[in-house]
């Protein structure tokens, strides 16, 4: 069995990144397989913005991967950078900015690129979502 | 040939003032240089031009990556190829560009990508 670490690089909604690799997820789950982290980088982090409202008839992806995380204990990391940048933050960093509203989706947290780098040595085989 | 084992390349493909790509691919070898991680760094097509001597991006209010490319021997990563085909497409020469880089064959990347642990395109 493969250890597997998942970096998505892609938008959620405008690409399919997100949501292909939930898919690969769950597959590789059922076929017993782990995965040891779940990095959100580029356009990638946006998935974690908890205000995202997508049609009622469509996938919340947000929702979806906060539930197949909560299922197998799965982290989901967010590079902070990447995610200060596009305007998606935890009360912590809103406070540090002198915000008033922060929008990080429970269940994700941010963390620094070291986070991606750790992958890279602890899982078999990094796998990158980008489109 | 010499033998290339990273234990990550990162791809430039992405033209300056084009995007954040550059600037994100240049972050994560970075970090990865500072984990103690193999790392190299590949320009190619489009990628290249990041490597131009004399550019002036906040003409455009952008920031580039050009300062901080030329400080990577610093922060010891020095392993840095450019594409041959991708330099004679864009008629190029090592002249014009901003550090000494070894200009590699196609058949030397897809030796470096078939050898490395981790690949990851920007």
């Amino acid at each position: 069995m493969a250890v597997f670490a998942l970096n998505i690089t892609g938008a959620p909604y405008s690409t399919l990144a997100p949501l292909s690799a939930l898919r690969f997820a769950r597959a590789a789950l059922a076929a017993g397989h782990s995965i040891q982290r779940i990095f959100f980088y580029q356009e990638g982090v946006l998935l974690a913005n908890q205000l995202a409202c997508p049609p009622q008839d469509e996938l919340n992806l947000t929702r979806a991967w906060q539930e197949l995380a909560n299922e197998h204990q799965l982290e989901l990391v967010v590079c902070v950078a990447a995610a200060l940048k596009r305007g998606v933050l935890d009360e912590k960093e809103a406070k540090r900015h002198g915000l008033d509203q922060h929008n990080l989706a429970s269940g994700f947290s941010l963390a620094g690129l070291g986070q991606l780098i750790d992958s890279f040595s602890q899982a078999d085989r990094t796998l990158t979502f980008c489109s | 040939m010499k033998a290339y084992r990273f234990d990550l390349v990162v791809f430039f493909t992405q033209p300056p003032l084009a995007g954040a790509q550059g600037k994100e691919a240049l972050d994560t070898a970075l970090v990865s240089a500072t984990f103690e991680q193999k790392t190299a760094l590949v320009f190619t097509g489009s990628g290249v031009l990041q490597l131009l001597k004399n550019q002036q991006p906040d003409l455009l209010e952008l920031k580039g990556i050009q300062a901080m490319l030329k400080a990577l021997p610093l922060y010891d990563l020095d392993a840095i190829y450019v594409d041959q085909e991708s330099m004679e497409r864009l008629q190029l020469t090592s002249e014009q560009l901003l550090l000494d880089i070894d200009v590699l064959p196609a058949d030397q990347i897809r030796q470096l990508m078939s050898t490395s642990k981790n690949l990851l395109v920007f």
